[in-house]
Formats: C-alpha cells, sequence, structure tokens
C-alpha cells in the first residue's frame, strides 16, 4: 500500500510549510513579547493537517478547475511544492526540520495518543465503509472524481440530491490524492485517513493546549474526556467530513490564538472547503478578526482569501443548488412555523443531556457557567462571539430550511455539529482555565 | 491549595475514566461477537456489476422495496456508491441497463418480463442484472 509514502510527503510538505509561514512572525512575536511559537509536536501536528489539505487543493485544481485527470498530476505537483518549500526552509532558515524533539518532554501526550490510536483503529476497523454519510456523500464524490474522467461532475446530477450534492470537496479531493498515489480506489484509504485525522485533531487540542500553558495535567485530561468518549470514537471512525471540518476548525483558533496569522488564515481557507457549515464558520470568524483591533490582519485576510479561493470557486462556479432546501419564510406549502421553533428551542438542551455525551457537554456548560468572565476577556473574546454566532447562524437554518421534518433532522445532524465542535470548545475552555491558573 | 481548574481536572478525569470502561467493554464486544450488520454489508451484493456498467454514465435501479424504510434506501446508496461513477435512476427502467433489486427474484423476473427486458445476469443474493433492448447501448 502506498499509502505510508503519501502520508509522508503530507506531513513533511505541511511541516515544512508550518517552519516558513511561522518563523517569518516569530522574530516579531519574541519582539513584542507576543504568544510562544510552537513546540515540536505541535507543530508537526499542524503541519501534517496542513499538508493533507494542501494536497486536497492540488487535487482540486489539477482534476477539477484544469480538466487535468492523469492520476500522476496531483502527486507531481505536490512533490514539486515540496522540492520548493524544502529548498526554501532549508537555504532561508537553516532549521533542523528533520529533527524534531518529540522525548523525553512529550512522551504523557505521545502515550495518550497512541492510546486513542488503538481503540479508534478497532472501530474503524469494525466499520470499515464508514458510515451513512461516508458512502452516500463522501466517498461516493471521491469515486466520482478519481473515476469519472471528463464526466466527474455527474455527481452533481439532480438525482443524487441525497448525496448533498452542494457540500464542498475537501476529504474527497484529499483521499482522490492517496487514490492517485496508489493507483487504485482502494477503500481503506478513507478508513486510515479517518484515523488519521481524529489523531490529529487530538494532537493539536492537547499539544495546543500544553504549548500555551506547559502544563500536562488538565491538557490530557481534556483530550481523553473528549477522545476517549465511545460516541465520538463512533463518529471518527465515520469518515464523514465533520471530523475534518473539527481539526481545521480547531487549528484556525490554536493559530489565532498564538497570532500566526498566515496560518490561522490558511487554516480557515481550507476549513470553508470541508462542509457548508465549515464555509459558514469560516466566514464568520474571519469577520470577527477583521472587526478585530490589532496588527495583522492584512496578512491574515490575504492567506484567508487565497486559501478560500477553492471554496470560492466550487460555490460560484460549480455547486448545484441545494435540493435539499426550502426556504420555509416565503413557502405557502412548508412555512416556518412557531412549533418549529419551539422544537428548535428545545432539542439542543435534550442533545446535550444525552446519554452520548456522558454528561461531557454538562461539563463543559458547568465551566462555562463557573468561568464565563475569564472566557470572554482578552484573546478569548473572538472566541466567545464566534461560538455565539455560529450557532445562532446554524439555529437560523434550521428554522428557515423547512425541507425536513424537524425532530428528525436536529436527531440526525445536531449530534454532528457538537462533535465537530466539541474539540474547538474544548480549547477555548482550557485555554481560560489554564491561563487564569 | 485547590483551584477550580484542579476541580475542573479532576472532573476530566472522571469522565475519561468512565468512557473508558464503557469504550473497553465495547471494543471487546465488537471484536468477540461481530454480528451481521447489514447497513454496513450492503455493498457485497453489488461487487462484480462494476465491468458491466464500466461504459455507462447512467443506469437504472428497480426496486419494489418500501423506499420508506433506511435498509432499502442503503442498498440503493450502497449500490450507488459500489457503481459510481455510473449514475443510478431509481426506478427509471427506460435506461439501457437496469438493476433489480426486489423482494424476490420471481418478483424481479416478473417485472422484468412485464417490461420486455432481457435478464442477463443474476448473483446469489437476488441482484438481477437486465438490459433494455429497445435503446441503445450506453
Amino acid at each position: 500500500m502506498m499509502y505510508m509514502p503519501g502520508l509522508l510527503i503530507s506531513v513533511l510538505m505541511g511541516h515544512l510549510c508550518v517552519k516558513i509561514l511561522g518563523t517569518r512572525t516569530e522574530s516579531k512575536q519574541r519582539m513584542r513579547n507576543m504568544s510562544p511559537e510552537f513546540d515540536d509536536p505541535l507543530r508537526l501536528f499542524l503541519g501534517a493537517a496542513l499538508g493533507l489539505g494542501l494536497n486536497g487543493f492540488i487535487t482540486f485544481f489539477v482534476h477539477l478547475v484544469f480538466g487535468w485527470h492523469a492520476a500522476w498530476a496531483p502527486v507531481v505537483v505536490s512533490l514539486a511544492v515540496l522540492g520548493i518549500v524544502g529548498t526554501r526552509t532549508e537555504l532561508k532558515h537553516k532549521i533542523r526540520y528533520m529533527s524534531p524533539q518529540f522525548l523525553p518532554p512529550h512522551w504523557p501526550g505521545l502515550t495518550l495518543l497512541a492510546f486513542i490510536a488503538v481503540f479508534i483503529f478497532f472501530e474503524a476497523n469494525y466499520y470499515p465503509l464508514g458510515g451513512w454519510d461516508a458512502w452516500s456523500c463522501w466517498n461516493l464524490k471521491a469515486k466520482f472524481i478519481y473515476l469519472g474522467g471528463d464526466h466527474w461532475n455527474n455527481m452533481f446530477d439532480p438525482v443524487l440530491w441525497r448525496s448533498n450534492t452542494h457540500y464542498p470537496l475537501l476529504l474527497p479531493c484529499i483521499n482522490v490524492w492517496f487514490w492517485d498515489l496508489s493507483g487504485q480506489a482502494d477503500p481503506r484509504v478513507p478508513m486510515v485517513n479517518g484515523i488519521v485525522f481524529v489523531l490529529l485533531t487530538a494532537g493539536v487540542l492537547l499539544f495546543g493546549l500544553y504549548n500555551f500553558s506547559k502544563q500536562w495535567l488538565l491538557p490530557l485530561a481534556m483530550t481523553a474526556a473528549a477522545f476517549l468518549l465511545p460516541f465520538n470514537i463512533t463518529m471518527g471512525a465515520s469518515q464523514y467530513s465533520d471530523v475534518v471540518l473539527g481539526l481545521y476548525l480547531l487549528c484556525a483558533l490554536v493559530c489565532l490564538m498564538a497570532d500566526e496569522f498566515i496560518l490561522a488564515g490558511i487554516f480557515l481557507g481550507l476549513l470553508s472547503f470541508t462542509k457548508t457549515e465549515g464555509t459558514v464558520a469560516a466566514v464568520i470568524l474571519a469577520g470577527l478578526m477583521m472587526l478585530k483591533k490589532g496588527k495583522g490582519k492584512h496578512l491574515f485576510l490575504t492567506a484567508f482569501v487565497l486559501s478560500a479561493l477553492p471554496a470560492i470557486l466550487f460555490t460560484l462556479f460549480m455547486a448545484p443548488r441545494n435540493e435539499a432546501f426550502i426556504n420555509g419564510l416565503t413557502s405557502m406549502e412548508k412555512p416556518s412555523t412557531l412549533a418549529r421553533l419551539q422544537a428548535i428551542a428545545v432539542y439542543p438542551f435534550l442533545e446535550l443531556i444525552s446519554a452520548k455525551w456522558n454528561g461531557l457537554w454538562l461539563l463543559i456548560l458547568g465551566g462555562l457557567a463557573a468561568h464565563w468572565k475569564d472566557m470572554i476577556e482578552g484573546k478569548l473574546q473572538i472566541l466567545a462571539l464566534f461560538f455565539a454566532l455560529y450557532l445562532g447562524a446554524l439555529l437560523a437554518y434550521y428554522q428557515v430550511n423547512t425541507f425536513f421534518e424537524i425532530n428528525w433532522w436536529l436527531q440526525n445532524t445536531l449530534n454532528r455539529i457538537l462533535f465537530a465542535l466539541l474539540p474547538a470548545v474544548m480549547f477555548w475552555l482550557g485555554l481560560s482555565l489554564l491561563q487564569k491558573n | 491549595m485547590i483551584n477550580r481548574m484542579h476541580i475542573f481536572t479532576a472532573l476530566f478525569v472522571l469522565s475519561a475514566l468512565i468512557s473508558l470502561v464503557q469504550l473497553t467493554g465495547r471494543t471487546i464486544q465488537q471484536q468477540t461477537q461481530r454480528p451481521a450488520m447489514p447497513l454496513h454489508s450492503l455493498t457485497e451484493q453489488f461487487m462484480g456489476l462494476e465491468k458491466a456498467f464500466a461504459h455507462a454514465a447512467r443506469a437504472g435501479y428497480y426496486t419494489d422495496k418500501n423506499m420508506e424504510h433506511p435498509l432499502a434506501i442503503a442498498q440503493f446508496e450502497q449500490a450507488q456508491y459500489v457503481l459510481a461513477p455510473t449514475v443510478l435512476e431509481l426506478n427509471n427502467t427506460s435506461l439501457p441497463l437496469i438493476i433489480f433489486d426486489c423482494t424476490s427474484p420471481a418478483a424481479a423476473l416478473a417485472k422484468i418480463k412485464e417490461l420486455k427486458l432481457i435478464p442477463v445476469s443474476a448473483n446469489n443474493t437476488g441482484i438481477i442484472l437486465a438490459v433494455n433492448p429497445r435503446v441503445n447501448k450506453p
């Protein structure tokens, strides 16, 4: 299987990009006594997430924008990018990129990740095709892109409305990049990528919190609580794009809190191409960043717009209309009713206390209630505003779009939204607790 | 001195331990008693049909099952997944190639006869492939 070389290329490429884009602001940060630079493990995890995403972008541009369907093309482009960033990194910054420091100071975190890996591996093997949306949406699109040739856009056919044809394509494009490398549509690729994305999310949360505090106990406890939750393990092995959404949202927040504006912008661009909810989240966060006072906004905006190009091109020129949308505000047949609003107002609380979360959201809400002043102060203010606006936007969408029966829709989708938000919310709470301490 | 962070750390550790116990039990159960999971093994019924659909941009998928039932929808969607990039049109029998996935092979054959199609292959799970002689091949 060609998976491991592909993963290595992705990790190396992303790691070097993080080095280049991060180090350009490091000297300024030191001068201004700003946030600490990234530890090696955090840099590596962010780099791996970035590398995988960039390969997805390359696949999108090569196959879908330029219509070049040769399987080797995206891989060659990735290798060329790796060569360019490798040369620039070595010559300009003379860094030891091949010898990151992991042990001994980071062994507690790596041990926990290994532990999580065992469980997610068994779960992924138990559901080799992933969850329902994996075969009906995400991996189906990957097969159309990989096998469809010039007719790849048949996947937008209205008869495939169940496949959410309007959803962005980052996850399918990442999987196709690995298929291009291996020369076949190997179903193990989405499965293994699913495991990797979960471990990257856990790693970024754990080492992100450690990076800002140099404390292990709370980051370990929070990461274990989030990623050993049986429901999260199931969702993690589902091969859904919600996993990728959660990862890139968390990466963007970690970079924002570290004043790594270029990287934050790039991760938001990646986020915007994961799912429609990811696009909404990216736009809200970018908007809040632009309203915020302080420097780095131009760098952030440039990076965001450039990396959001796939999402922009897809939304403007490729995506079909959402077949599962009825505007309840104007529809006479399916109007947006007060009963619907009541269901939307009540159901989130039922979901938060659902047994599947083992009380984790209650614990988070308890933390929020006990600690709210610290969670909306200083740098964390932007996170508080983001979560409020994002949840507000989602709930408004539930109210406006009356295509689905609301109780069924909430039961089937709200848990995924919470799953994707959980790492970012944990980071927010953990950071406020650690900073206060 | 115990502060708020210590309390939350302890609560998160407790939450993680509860999850760990549940997860361990579930994983052991999954590994020791692997039940047939219909929703996750439907693709096998359509394996091998890919070659027949190699040059077909579209094909029909006829079923007499209740498409309100999740298992029937899952079966249709897994057929779509296996046969992609061919687009399957539910209950469209006017296309050159049609898959029949009926409640029984007899029901499928009766429908094929009624529509004056020609059955060309069947597998041991009751899936029948038929061609429509009145339209050009894809």
